[in-house]
Parts: structure tokens; C-alpha cells; sequence
């Protein structure tokens, strides 16, 4: 450590004494450089071995813009790892990743825990991971402290929807057609955004299970009473009642989405909390969802005599106005033996729909009122579209009938509906007319009728040259009451000229009489044609 | 030993040179207080405590030429993603885009003479300490390369602190000096400041020892 002491050289100079100082035997303050020098090293082995995690193996299908030693594990956006290495597995089935987390995500590395890889994606509903178009994509982490610790996870196909540290509800939906839906789509509640799918799968008995998530607050708006349903694109609906067009929003036109609701008073259980994971059922549309759920189904046949153009499954079965179930199925039977059509409509009744005071079976209840005049017609439900209704009421003065119950379901007798009898009756009405017409315009122009009036002019030149020879050879006596029957028979063909007024206002009577008849057929053929505008009015 | 070990050092013959005008003067009895007569300056026949020092010196630059090579010396900051790049990744990123050229300078300027540097100083004071007499005019050279080279290591530092200055693109793009540069800095100037502390005419010492 110490300098070599120059030994004093002896010569012919004086030896000279050299002092070895203090500072030369001792510990020298230089020394303090490398000391701090490896104390900073020493600091920076700390940090790194501090900072270094667990070396964790995460598993993709592939490595879409990994790299390793760039890309990084986030969680709400902090580093929480790195990437180390990316390798492909040894059967070629996809990716292995390694990375190493930092210590402080050391206790996150549970089963439980789940990556996914980050990276922009523009669908109909949002945009995210736009900020990875410029930084590269990363690992996002979703962490969980539950379950069993593990070093090796399988990533995400797809980012999860749902955080751990998000509170709501999760529920599953059943439905049987999937309508649009996807991972991601928007859940409604009133038209506010409260949450989404989470994914979807099949399930082995055909249904489809839809997993939603709802946040708190809105996940307390689902109880046992509540809808849910698929609020898709446009709900359109065309029936009887109407035309109804209903959306949830934009985002779900174009890229699906389900709405709840929760009817208060539908049902009795209303109200009552559900636990988490309920199952619900999703129905295909609001109208559907806010329909009241009948159990209890009883089908009925009618025959109708009348067309049944307008007629379809689902229009409505109307007693005094009220529904009480649907149609179901309309056909057309022919019978060979007597060359005649009937059309069998198959409808529905929902016996729930109806307050039923006094206990009786179904088909005894028919009997009861098919006896008492219960009858079934065709009535126009929504004249504009042509829809038909099946409206049943009681007419006692139909002629008695029985219920067929020898089939499958019981028949209700039918009678004409009200449309059909319109129809027939004003068509006959107008024939009638265009008969009367027509015959009175024949008469006014046929020969005969000519020929008659010439033939009276004749008839009375020939009685007036009579009765100027009677004058001439019989007395002037009868002369005079001969002239005076002349000018009165003169009177008389004058006033049956062609051109005297009483004529003349016969033939305008008569005029006016075939342009009433031809209005009238004009009238009816245009009710024919327009059957509503009894209603409405001539547009 | 060879023609060279016979040579008289001026310690031998009483003698002290200036280390700043170089005139030779007589070795006086209290030789730590000496001046030069000339120009003022204190003399000493060896430098004070030098091979300890340099032995110091040598050994934090050895330790703290680790982080220099290991830590990023650039923090990039290109389109909101921040990378760093260590002195051997920017050699590799040079090499495998085509500037061999370029690879090459920076290698030779921030890795190898720094390296050499080293590995040149700890043989001049082993051998010094061993009182080796063996080729001792070569070893003189090495030194004077040494200290001759130690500056133009600087060059790496001075590179980026350009580029800090000039690439300031906020999030698009910009240049930050990273932790890495600090030590590698500080190795540079401990490695100078070693070579510095070291007395050449030490190395003589062994061949008129040996004689």
C-alpha cells in the first residue's frame, strides 16, 4: 500500500533523510472515491434485485406487436412488468411470453388474474386503445389476489369487459337466438349506459347464455319482475294495432345491445332482490319482454266461410274488444267429397288474460257460452293494412249451435263477418241499381217508344180528317163539338211534341234519374276498391 | 537485465525535476518543501502517494464502468413511447442497420478504450508495485496513450448532451440523457484523473533498483 521509501542512496552526496509521512503509511482519503463508487453500484444491485418480480409465463394465440424488452404490463396504465423474452411454443400452438413483473405485483400473480393484450380497436360502440397506436401495444392486467398462486397464465384472447375492482352484479341471460349481441355491448336501463356483455356461449341444450355485468347503482334495479331484452337495431312492429318503431340508441342499431326494465305489479314477486348470477330470460324484443307471461294455454278452432286475406298468425283474438289470445295457425281445408273450402284458423287462448269469477273447466266453459250464442267472425282490425282480427261476441239470436269437441280442440261455430256482409250487401245493392238504370235508359231510347209517339200523331191526323169529313157531311152541329174535341186533342199533342215542356221535363226526369244510377254504381265500385274510406273519408 | 535497467533515475542521482517547466534541480533535504527555482512550482521526486491513489481512482472507475454499460445513456422518446438504450444497444441498433462505420467509432470510443484504459492502468501499477523492470520505455508509452486517449472518451457524453439539446419534439420526439450517461461520464473523468495521479517515472524506479 505504501510508496517504496527511496532508500538513501549512499554516494559522494550527503545521504539525505526522507521523512515517511503519516499520509503515506495510513489510510489514504482517495480512497473514499471507490468506497462511494461501490456503494453506488452496490445501491443499484439493490434496486434492480428489489424491482425484479416474479418471472411470469403468459400464454397468446399470437404475438401481435409484442416485443420483448419494449412491450410493457400495465394496470390502469403503470408499468408493471416487462416483457423478456417472446418465444413460440414447441407444438407451434401459439406464443410464450415471458415477463418479469415487478415485486410489487408479485402478489397479484394469481389464477385469477388475468392479461390480455392492449391494442386499438374501433367498433360501432367505442374506440379504445387508440394511445397504443403511437406507444406500441401493451399487456394490460386485470389482478386478483384470490386463488392459488401461479407463475404460468394463459392470456386473453380479447380484453375482459369487466374489472375486478368494478362493483356490480353479474348476471346471465337465456335466449335462443343471439340478435346482434356481442362481447361488449351496451346494457341499458332506461336508456342509461349501465353495463355490458361480458362474453356469450352455447349451452348444450340450444339456449344461449349471455353473461352481463351491471354496476352499481343500476345493478339494485334487478329483482325478479325485471325484463330483459334485446334492444338491437330497430323494433318494428306491424300488427293490428299498428306500426311501432323503437330504439334504445345509435350504438345499438348498429351494434346490438340489451335493455331491462322492471314492470312493477306484472307479477307478485316483484321487487324481491335477486343474487348475483340470476338467470334471467332475454326476450327477442321490448314489445315481447312487455308482454304479460301466460302459463296456462288453451287452443281453440274456428272455420271461417269468409276470405281470410289479412288474416295471420299472431293477429289478435278479441272478445268484446278485449284480447284474449292469438292466432296461431290459418290453413285452408278442401273437402273432395263435397267440393267445398273451408279455412281452419288455429288460435290461442291465454284463459289468464280474463278474471274468472266461479270455477269451471275450459271446454265446459265453451259449451256454456257457444250455447248461449257465442260466436266467432272476421272483423277489419286496421282497415288501411287489411288486417283481420278474429273478434268473438255473443249473438242469442244466432240459430243454436253445439261445440265440435270431438277434435283436437274444441270448435267455436262462426258467423259472417261484418266486412263480408258490407260487401256483399252494397254490391247487391249497386247491381240492383245499374239494372234500373240501364232499363229505364233502354226505354228512353228503344224504337217502340218513338214509334209509339208517331203513331199517336198519326192516330190523331187521321181522327182529325175523320172529323172534317163528319163536319163535311154530318151536322154542323157536331162540327162545333168536333172542333172543340180538334183543339182539345191539339192541346194534347202539343203538349206531347217533342219539344213541348211537360215532354221535355219527362225526358230530364229521366236524364237525371240514369246519372243518379250511374253515381251510385261509381260510389260503389270505389267501396269496393276502398272499403275504408267508409272510415276515412275519399282521400 | 536489459541496457535500459542500468539507467540512472534523477531520485538516484539526487536530482528533482519541475513537473511543470521540467528544469532539474538537486534533491534538497526537505524535499516536500522544495520549489522550483524557476517557475515557483513545488517539486517532488515521485508524486505523492500515487499508486495508492491511482490504485483508488482505478477501482471506483472499474466499479462504476458497470452501470455505465448496463444503464440506458439515451431515454428516447419517440410518438409517446419512451425507450431506453444502452451504449452496446445502440452499437448493435447501428450495426444491424447498416453504419458499421458508426458501430464501430462508437465501440472503439465509449467501450473499448475506456476498457483498454483501464486494463492498461491496472497493468502499469502491477507491474510498477512488482518493481518489474521489464520494457520499461514501452510501458512509458502506453501511458502517454493513455492519458493521451483518456479525453477523446469524453465524445460519447458530448454526443448526448447534443442530441438532448437539439431533439426536444416534447411527446413526438425527444432525447433524454438516462442514468447510464452520468456513470459513464464519471468513468471517463476518474479514468483521466487516474492516469493523471499516476507517476510515470515510477516505472524506471524498478530498473535502477534492479541494478
Amino acid at each position: 500500500m505504501t510508496e517504496e521509501t527511496p532508500a538513501p542512496v549512499t554516494g559522494d552526496t550527503t545521504p539525505i533523510a526522507i521523512k515517511k509521512t503519516a499520509r503515506e503509511r495510513g489510510f489514504s482519503p482517495i480512497w473514499i472515491v471507490p468506497i462511494v463508487a461501490l456503494l453506488i453500484g452496490l445501491f443499484l444491485v439493490y434496486r434492480v434485485v428489489s424491482e425484479t418480480g416474479p418471472t411470469i409465463t403468459i400464454s397468446f394465440k399470437s404475438a401481435s406487436g409484442i416485443e420483448a424488452g419494449k412491450t410493457q404490463i400495465k394496470f390502469k396504465d403503470v408499468d408493471v412488468g416487462e416483457v423478456t423474452h417472446v418465444d413460440l411454443k414447441p407444438d407451434l400452438s401459439g406464443v410464450a411470453i415471458t415477463v418479469n413483473m415487478d415485486t410489487k405485483a408479485s402478489k397479484y400473480m394469481t389464477d385469477k388474474t388475468r392479461f390480455w393484450v392492449v391494442q386499438p380497436e374501433i367498433s360501432a360502440g367505442s374506440i379504445s386503445g387508440l394511445g397504443t397506436l403511437l406507444s406500441g401495444n401493451y399487456i394490460g392486467m386485470d389482478p386478483s389476489t384470490e386463488g392459488a398462486k401461479t407463475r404460468i397464465f394463459t392470456g386473453l384472447e380479447r380484453p375482459p369487459i369487466i374489472h375486478a375492482d368494478e362493483a356490480g352484479s353479474d348476471f346471465k341471460l337465456l335466449t335462443k337466438e343471439l340478435g346482434g349481441i356481442k362481447s361488449g355491448s351496451p346494457v341499458y336501463f332506461r336508456q342509461i349506459l349501465v353495463g355490458s356483455v361480458v362474453e356469450y356461449n352455447s349451452l348444450d341444450d340450444g339456449d344461449i347464455a349471455v353473461d352481463i355485468f351491471v354496476k352499481e347503482p343500476y345493478d339494485k334495479k334487478v329483482n325478479q319482475a325485471t325484463r330483459f331484452w334485446n334492444a338491437g337495431g330497430f323494433d318494428i312492429t306491424l300488427d293490428a294495432e299498428g306500426l311501432e318503431i323503437k330504439t334504445q340508441s345509435l350504438v345499438t342499431i348498429i351494434s346490438g345491445g340489451i335493455a331491462f326494465a322492471t314492470m312493477p305489479g306484472i307479477s307478485e314477486d316483484s321487487s324481491k332482490p335477486v343474487a348475483d348470477g340470476h338467470k334471467f330470460h332475454l326476450y327477442p324484443s321490448r314489445t315481447a319482454s312487455h308482454k304479460k307471461v301466460y302459463r296456462e294455454k288453451s287452443k281453440v278452432m274456428f272455420y271461417f266461410e269468409d276470405p281470410v286475406r289479412g288474416l295471420q298468425p299472431g293477429a289478435p283474438v278479441l272478445l268484446r274488444g278485449y284480447k284474449i289470445g292469438e292466432v296461431l295457425e290459418v290453413s285452408l281445408e278442401f273437402n273432395r267429397e263435397t267440393s267445398s273450402f273451408r279455412i281452419p284458423v288455429l288460435a290461442e287462448f291465454e284463459p289468464e288474460r280474463v278474471k274468472i269469477v266461479g270455477a269451471s273447466d275450459f271446454e265446459h266453459t265453451m259449451q256454456q257460452l257457444v250455447a248461449k250464442g257465442l260466436r266467432a267472425r272476421l272483423e277489419t282490425g286496421n282497415i288501411v293494412l287489411g288486417k283481420l282480427l278474429v273478434s268473438l261476441d255473443l249473438y242469442p239470436d244466432e240459430a243454436p249451435a253445439q261445440t265440435d269437441i270431438s277434435g283436437p280442440y274444441p270448435v267455436i261455430p262462426t258467423i259472417r263477418g261484418t266486412i263480408g256482409e258490407i260487401v256483399q250487401d252494397t254490391r247487391k245493392m249497386i247491381d240492383e241499381l245499374r239494372q234500373t238504370a240501364s232499363s229505364i235508359n233502354d226505354l228512353l231510347g228503344s224504337s217502340e217508344f218513338n214509334a209509339g209517339m208517331q203513331d199517336l200523331s198519326a192516330t190523331l191526323s187521321h181522327i182529325r180528317r175523320i172529323s172534317a169529313q163528319i163536319d163535311e157531311t154530318t151536322a154542323p152541329q157536331i162540327s162545333a163539338v168536333l172542333s172543340g174535341v180538334e183543339s182539345t186533342l191539339e192541346e194534347a199533342r202539343v203538349m206531347l211534341a217533342t219539344n213541348s215542356t211537360t215532354r221535355t221535363e219527362i225526358n230530364r226526369l229521366l236524364l237525371e234519374l240514369g246519372d243518379a244510377a250511374r253515381s251510385i254504381r261509381l260510389l260503389a265500385d270505389y267501396l269496393e276498391q276502398h272499403p275504408e274510406s267508409l272510415i276515412k273519408g275519399k282521400d | 537485465m536489459s541496457a535500459n535497467s542500468a539507467a540512472l533515475t534523477a531520485l538516484h542521482a539526487q536530482q528533482v525535476s519541475c513537473h511543470n517547466c521540467g528544469l532539474l534541480l538537486p534533491s534538497a533535504a526537505q524535499q516536500h518543501k522544495q520549489r522550483c527555482t524557476r517557475c515557483g512550482t513545488p517539486l517532488h521526486s515521485r508524486h505523492t502517494n500515487s499508486l495508492n491513489r491511482t490504485w483508488a481512482l482505478l477501482i471506483a472507475a472499474i466499479i462504476l464502468y458497470i452501470p455505465a454499460n448496463l444503464l440506458p445513456i439515451t431515454l428516447t422518446t419517440a410518438l409517446g413511447k419512451t425507450e431506453g438504450d444502452t451504449i452496446m444497444q445502440g452499437v448493435i441498433y447501428f450495426l444491424f442497420s447498416g453504419d458499421w462505420p458508426v458501430a464501430l467509432v462508437i465501440f472503439t470510443a465509449s467501450i473499448l478504450v475506456p476498457l483498454l484504459k483501464m486494463i492498461a492502468l491496472t497493468y502499469l501499477l502491477v507491474s510498477v508495485q512488482r518493481h518489474s523492470s521489464h520494457r520499461p520505455l514501452e510501458r512509458t508509452r502506453i501511458y502517454r496513450m493513455v492519458e493521451f486517449v483518456g479525453r477523446w472518451s469524453m465524445i460519447d457524453v458530448f454526443v448526448v448532451t447534443i442530441m438532448v439539446a437539439l431533439v426536444q419534439l416534447g411527446s413526438l420526439a425527444s432525447i433524454q440523457a438516462g442514468s447510464g450517461a452520468i456513470f459513464f461520464c464519471a468513468v471517463v473523468i476518474i479514468t483521466m484523473l487516474a492516469a493523471k495521479s499516476f507517476d510515470p517515472r515510477l516505472i524506471w524506479d524498478g530498473c535502477s533498483e534492479n541494478d
